[in-house]
């Protein structure tokens, strides 16, 4: 018996001692389908990759989701309904609080610059990279930080100009992937930093790079930051060379919005399919042929200008319920179910091109050339050719107009107005100066320490 | 004296054919013929009676029939006879049996008078009561079943001291909130930890998130018919023997095992309802249309006011839906249960079926639990004994929208009265998400959430010799859980038929365990006993996506659909956990009246870092049993008890995400990517000096009996120092990720515990007993580091972190008064002084989200066959916020007001609860959107006395039924029938969705939009045979 106790007893000890030598094995657990970061990139394709995920993020926030934001500030929307959790409901009335702010907006573009700083602070060891490949690479992730730190800059901060040497506060500028907390740059050095890494990018991408970005993405990109900053010779500097371009033009459809590749797209957002679809936030929010009620509608004073009947762009808009009560308009512009989104096109391209002319004293035959072949695809069988005699200013307030008209809820119009402003003009929107607070989206509140600057609160009231 | 005769003339006949029986056995051999009956003298069937000759080691046991007849053949000599019953206090006496005679006995048993004597359960074993010198509670399982509840943790509710329970919602499968002696926790989860019959079950209250304003209940498919007791761990000397898991409690919950001799059958059938205890009361058409209005004229509008959803004033006048009605109405439910058991030798089972339909008061919920157990207990050898128990259980919770995502929540805001259910052509009218019309939605949408789950154990304990015992002891708890949706075209945008969404989720958890138990010395002086153990637990989870675009029907109904490459399905990242421990417990009794104990665990996790894996929790208690001293003796008598006990520990906290000191990317198979190629992305930096949360825990107590123990008491008071707190902290989201977690601040917890129970009556046909208690639990944070009190939030809720104050602190602005000259809200700003503009810079803490006292008292009386008993608990101080409030009830917006919003202001003089009423922000001093802007005004007290359970039950008279049944049972009971409060919000009891456990931890005080509870009436049958 006694032997028999000891044997159980040695087992006993056996089993409850047995399991240390193994202990570190089993707890050292991994998640099985997430790869670990000291061990994710190690190959072409692994960096490749990455850089993929970065567009994948970008093309989440552009597809409709910040131009919305940006046209609920301005004036071609009318209110949306104040229904619970509606951040559009704020924005448009210009909230500046900081527990409801496009807080998801702000971390996604700053998750995207993360994702490219990691890029460039791996891309050294990854064996096996081609040279070419390396450089394109690196251009790419120069051409999105660049517009993420400027789209950034677009929505928390005030325009380019608002002060005379640009020290007013922008946003934080990140080009390490660590956690060091950074304070907002001014508006000056983010627009700085934004050009400096797109002129890198136009350094190291190639003419041609299917979907993704190409060197006259960079350009047109580049084009649209100078305009906004009111720098029109340099603005006609990169137009002149777009449109010279042979492969790139003004394409016969009213809309750009399409899957596809029309020739008039420097850089658009690829929607492959039905469960891959980048256009998501245009969709949800207009699209009235299967939702009688959407969320975002044109306002009454955008839809003086856009429901002239000789304008083939007026078939865009409805109105419903008319002369009643409760009338409201929809835009049908993004009534489908996917679409590729246009961000940088020739139409925009010509009609900087055209504004800056009148900006510059250039040739206005240049201008009017430019704005009257969006003209003509417009007003077709209507179209008048404009008076080649047209004073400068009258022929710039038309290309405005048009630009109002052709990039309708593109995210365009509203930052027109506040660099117009910044340029000197005296301009309200709706009703409330341009430069009030609640042009300005709020910083989340998770931005609270020491030294970062929170935007005014107060709104536009 | 009758009852003498009658018992006589009774028992002859038996005796007799006892006497028959006796010539046919051995002639050597001696009979026992007994009969165990109570002090009124009537028969006690299924009593236990043991008998044993230490010398010969004689042993036999047999149970007595219906009428408390036994009868036992032995061989001569002296034996030790032990007769148990549960409810009755054990007898035990000494007998001497001579060859071929039979002694006829009466044995009579005396009912329980207090529970110092009982076993309970504790950590890896088994304590007497008596010999306790950690802080447990027990509950048996037929208080768990008095409660008519579908989840077993709210029959807690008002039972033990210092475990304050909130019962679910009145939604069906919904789940408690536990928390025992207040929250250490912040990010962490701070519920206590489950162990089921040994092992620790997988409780993750968001597996499903709070997916339509709800949140899973993981302990829903544990059937309350199954459970024997459940000991609730409250100190560190109970619970450090869990280690990293037991600074918030423990709760163990033991299932049914065979103990009766033979073959039992016990049968109960439940049908009952269910009905809101409190119907909001929102405002009809008229109402609205005048009080919209009313803002509109105020706001300087003229004309009639442009209404909500384009909805033309003809229209709306001639609407009047009360959506209230439409998504809340009566429930019915039904259980039937059967639980047999069967013992025979060394050879036992029990076996559990039942059937559980809960239809809630809410429309369209439903609880389906369909469960089965299998427990066997067997010593095929000698000292070998072998438990094994299975379980599997069918939960299917038929789901609707709530609170903030539509449903009753929708009756309650964005569904307005003037809105119509259906248009003029019969249609359901505005079937959108937009929750304005839930009924709608309800018919359209297809929910359900299925969860299987079987949790099973395997243990063999071999008893080498008298001194050394090993236990081997493995189980697993698996989980199938299911979410279908089903949105058709009538309700999304879409051109496809509808959307079907289907996310599977499993878990499979296990654990084993090696205990060895040693009695070192055992004497009359010292006794000391040692256990060590290992245990290795390991929970893995994997999750799947499937997604038809193109469907026509809900998945769980098969799969169906249109264009077939609208079907993705995507694998979600695997998830696991291990943990590695060891421990011992050391016990000391010296003189049976001092009591030392030591108990440590070494508990390795695979949540932390190789430089932090092991955390280590000692803890050390002890017992004085004062009443066993001989000067106690003297002066209090012999048979009250008295008892002091006192322990230090430490007890730990781990993080809820299992990687979160790991740096993570996402692989590209679990990426759509982009343009059709893969994409990879970091997810998570890494944190590689994340560790455990640890608690230090003081806990001093007394407790006695008096009266012959008839009433027993204790005292209790406790001090729980928390450090290293787990936090989620929110940093800049400029770096790129919004949080991460690490080990920040100390929160200390203390409290307070008073609990009795007394037999304050006791007679031959009548009895009345009386338990109360009473806990206050003190919280405060000692600090949070660097961190702002924003750093940590409540989910969507204004609760903080705020150093000084509770966890979970109102963290908002003060509102002042109505003005009465202009009707503006005149709020406080951080210095008291009035102001009329609302700041986010003015927000200061307030209220209190800690309640004075909460407790329970229950009173039974027992006449003859008739049982009433009633339950009230209660909470005394303590803030509710109605964080719905300030949209109901503030600027008027597209929802729906209370009638309480009748009393604003209206005229210059006006002295109003409300402000004058407005469409705009601006007139309230608030920044543009209504949402955020909390305010005091609706911060009220949250104090309750509820009758939360009565039940009456009659004892059928047994001659209705004949021999084959030993018992029969009605019971009616009612389930919240009665509620005192000032609370003007609903429901005082809130039990709300979360987001996270954060949110858990911090934001119980808050309503938004939320379900009351249940009241509910029920009958109950319950037959033994």
């Amino acid at each position: 018996m006694k032997t028999y106790t000891r044997i159980l007893g040695a087992l006993a000890i056996a089993a409850i001692l047995g399991t240390g030598s193994s202990c570190k094995k089993m707890l050292d657990l991994r998640p099985e389908n997430l790869t670990l970061s000291e061990e994710a990139l190690k190959t072409p394709e692994d960096i490749k990759a990455l850089l993929n995920s970065c567009y994948d993020e970008f093309a989440n926030l552009m597809n409709g989701s910040v131009q919305n934001y940006h046209e609920l500030l301005g004036e071609n929307l009318s209110e949306p309904q104040n229904s619970a959790g509606s951040l559009y409901y704020t924005i448009f009335n210009r909230g500046t609080f900081s527990f409801r702010t496009a807080d998801r907006e702000y971390l996604d573009f700053y998750n995207c610059i993360l994702r490219i700083n990691t890029i460039f602070d791996n891309i050294e060891s990854i064996e096996g990279l081609s040279a070419e490949d390396k450089t394109r690479i690196m251009g790419e992730g120069h051409f999105l930080r660049a517009w993420c730190h400027w789209e950034l800059v677009k929505l928390w901060a005030q325009p380019y100009g608002y002060t005379q040497d640009n020290s007013h506060p922008g946003v934080p500028i990140r080009l390490k992937a660590d956690k060091n907390i950074e304070l907002r740059s001014s508006v000056g050095d983010v627009y700085t930093q934004v050009l400096n890494d797109i002129n890198t990018a136009m350094g190291m991408l190639p003419n041609e790079n299917g979907n993704y970005a190409n060197v006259f993405a960079a350009k047109a990109l580049k084009a649209k930051v100078l305009f906004l900053m009111n720098k029109h010779n340099e603005v006609l500097e990169i137009t002149n060379e777009l449109m010279g371009l042979s492969n790139y033009g003004f394409s016969d459809s009213l809309n750009r919005f399409v899957q596809g590749a029309p020739e008039e797209i420097f850089f658009q957002l690829i929607s492959t399919s039905n469960n891959d679809n980048r256009a998501g936030a245009f969709i949800n929010n207009y699209r009235s042929d299967n939702n009688p009620n959407p969320a975002l509608k044109p306002s009454a004073s955008f839809m003086k200008i856009a429901m002239n009947p000789e304008d083939r762009r007026s078939a865009f808009y409805e109105i419903k319920n008319e002369g009643k009560s409760n009338q409201f308009f929809v835009c049908h512009k993004f009534d489908k179910d996917v679409f590729n989104v246009p961000l940088l096109h020739y139409t925009d391209i010509a009609l900087m091109h055209a504004e800056s002319i009148t900006e510059t004293g250039g040739d206005l035959n240049a201008a009017i050339s430019a704005v009257d072949a969006i003209r003509k695809r417009a007003y077709d069988t209507a179209f008048v050719a404009t008076n080649p005699a047209i004073s400068a200013n009258d022929l710039r307030t038309l290309i405005r107009n048009e630009r109002q008209l052709e990039l309708a809820f593109e995210g365009d119009w509203t930052q027109q107005l506040r660099r117009r402003g910044a340029a000197g003009e005296t301009l309200t929107i709706r009703q409330s100066p341009w430069d009030c607070p609640g042009m300005l989206i709020q910083f989340p509140m998770s931005e609270r320490t020491a030294g970062f600057i929170f935007n005014e609160e107060g709104g536009c009231n | 004296m009758i009852i003498c005769d009658y018992m006589k003339r009774f028992l002859k006949p038996i005796f007799t054919i006892f006497a028959l029986y006796a010539c046919s056995v051995s002639a050597q051999n001696a009979i026992l013929k007994g009969v165990v009956k109570s002090n009124s003298a009537s028969g006690i069937s299924g009593a236990d009676v043991k008998v044993s000759n230490k010398v010969s080691k004689i042993n036999a046991s047999v149970s007595t029939d219906a009428k408390g007849f036994f009868v036992l053949e032995l061989a001569p000599g002296n034996y030790e006879v032990e007769i148990r019953k549960s409810e009755f206090e054990t007898v035990s006496e000494v007998i001497s049996l001579v060859a071929n005679e039979t002694l006829e006995k009466s044995f009579v048993l005396q009912p329980e008078a207090e529970d110092i004597g009982e076993v309970v359960i504790v950590g890896y074993g088994t304590s007497r009561r008596k010999d306790l010198t950690g802080s447990v509670s027990s509950l048996k399982g037929k208080e768990v079943l008095d409660m008519p509840a579908p989840s077993f943790e709210a029959a807690l509710q008002g039972k033990a001291a210092g475990v304050q329970i909130t019962m679910g919602s009145g939604v069906a499968g919904s789940g408690s909130l536990v928390r025992v002696r207040g929250v250490a926790s912040i990010s962490a989860a701070g519920d206590p930890l489950y162990i089921v019959d040994g092992i620790p079950i997988s409780q993750d209250y968001f597996i499903n998130g709070n997916n339509g304003g709800f949140n899973n209940n993981p302990l829903a498919t544990i059937n309350p018919n199954d459970i024997e007791s459940i000991e609730i761990l409250k100190d560190a000397a109970a619970t450090a023997i869990y280690g990293s898991r037991g600074s918030n409690g423990v709760i163990l919950i033991t299932t049914k095992r065979a103990k009766k001799s033979g073959l039992k059958f016990e049968f109960t059938s439940r049908v009952g309802t269910s009905q809101p205890t409190f119907k909001p009361q929102m405002l009809n058409s008229t109402q609205f249309l005048q009080l919209y209005q009313e803002a509109w004229e105020n706001d300087g509008g003229v004309g009639l006011a442009p209404l909500p959803n384009n909805i033309s004033w003809d229209d709306a006048r001639k609407t009047n839906t009360n959506w209230i009605d439409e998504t809340m109405g009566t429930g019915f439910k039904q259980l039937y249960s059967l639980g047999t058991t069967y013992r025979k030798g060394t050879f036992g089972a029990y076996v559990g079926l039942t059937w559980e339909d809960n239809g809630s008061f809410v429309i369209g919920s439903n609880y389906d639990r369909q469960s089965a157990r299998v427990n066997i207990d067997w010593e095929p050898i000698k000292n070998l004994n072998i438990t094994a128990s299975t379980s599997i259980s069918k939960g299917v919770n038929t789901r609707v929208d709530g609170a903030w995502s539509g449903g009753f929540g929708a009756a309650m805001s964005t569904a307005l009265p003037i809105y119509p259910i259906y248009d003029t052509s019969g249609k359901f009218w505005n079937s959108g998400n937009g929750g304005w019309n839930p009924v709608a939605i309800r018919n359209l949408k297809d929910w359900r959430t299925t969860e299987y789950r079987s949790i099973n154990n395997l243990k063999a304990s071999y008893r080498v010799n008298d001194k050394l015992s090993l236990t081997a002891f493995g189980a697993i708890d698996y989980m199938d859980f299911f979410e279908d949706i089903y949105e058709p075209q009538a309700m999304i945008n879409t051109n496809h038929a509808g959307i079907a969404k289907r996310s599977p989720r499993q878990t499979f958890n296990y654990n084993y365990n090696f205990v060895g138990n040693y009695q070192v010395l055992d004497n009359r002086i010292h006794s000391l006993s040692a256990m060590v153990g290992m245990e290795f637990q390991r929970s893995n989870l994997t999750s799947r996506y499937i997604e038809v675009a193109d469907a026509n029907q809900a998945l769980y109904k098969g799969e169906s659909f249109g264009d077939a490459s609208t079907r993705v399905e995507r694998e979600n990242p695997a998830e696991a956990f291990a943990f590695l421990s060891y421990f011992t417990r050391w016990n000391y009794k010296y003189m049976g009246k001092y009591i030392m104990e030591f108990t440590m665990r070494a508990d390795g996790s695979s949540r932390f870092g190789p430089n932090n894996a092991f955390g280590y929790f000692p803890a050390v208690s002890g017992a004085w049993l004062l009443s066993e001293e001989e000067f106690m003796r003297d002066l209090w008598g012999k048979t009250n008890s008295l008892k002091l006990r006192a322990s230090y520990g430490r007890t730990g906290n781990t993080p809820n995400q299992n990687y979160a000191w790991r740096g993570t990317f996402t692989p590209a198979q679990n990426s759509y990517g982009y343009n059709g190629n893969p994409s990879i992305f970091p997810t998570r930096l890494p944190n590689p000096d994340l560790k455990w949360e640890t608690s230090d825990v003081l806990d001093l107590s007394i407790e006695g009996g008096v009266f012959k123990n008839r009433l027993t008491w204790e005292i209790a008071y406790y001090n729980k120092t928390t450090n290293g707190v787990i936090l989620d902290l929110a940093v800049p989201r400029s770096l790129g990720f919004s949080s991460y977690y690490d080990n920040v601040g100390a929160v200390n917890n203390s409290g307070i515990e008073f609990s009795f129970s007394s037999t304050n009556i006791r007679t031959e046909n009548f009895s009345w007993k009386t338990q109360f208690n009473i806990a206050r639990n003190y919280n405060k944070i000692l600090d949070i580091g660097v961190y702002t009190q924003d750093a940590v939030s409540g989910g969507t809720n204004d609760t903080r972190v705020v150093v000084g104050e509770p966890i979970g602190t109102n963290y908002i602005v003060r509102f002042s008064h109505v003005d009465k000259e202009t009707g503006r809200p005149v709020y406080l700003d951080k210095d008291g002084k009035e102001t009329l503009t609302w700041t986010n810079e003015d927000r200061v803490s307030v209220g209190s989200v800690l309640p004075k006292a909460v407790g329970g008292f229950t009173n039974t009386f027992t006449y003859k066959n008739w049982n009433l008993n009633f339950l009230f608990v209660y909470k005394i101080g303590g803030n509710i916020y109605n964080s719905s409030g300030k949209r109901q009830n503030g600027v008027v917006t597209d929802w729906n007001m209370t009638t309480d919003y009748y009393n604003h202001w209206r005229k210059p003089g006006d002295e109003a609860k409300y402000p004058k009423l407005s469409l705009q922000t601006e007139q309230y001093g608030l920044p543009p959107d209504p949402y955020q802007y909390n305010t005091t005004l609706f911060l009220e007290d949250g104090s309750y006395l509820r009758l939360r359970n009565i039940s009456l039950s009659y004892r059928l008279p047994k001659s209705w039924f004949g021999k084959h049944v030993d018992n029969a049972q009605l019971t009616f009971t009612g389930v919240n029938l009665l509620t005192f409060t000032n609370y003007t919000g609903g429901d005082p009891e809130i039990a709300r969705d979360f987001e996270n456990p954060a949110d858990r931890n911090m934001s119980s005080n808050i309503t938004y939009l939320t379900a009351p509870q249940e009241k509910s009436y029920n009958l109950t049958l319950n037959l033994t045979f």
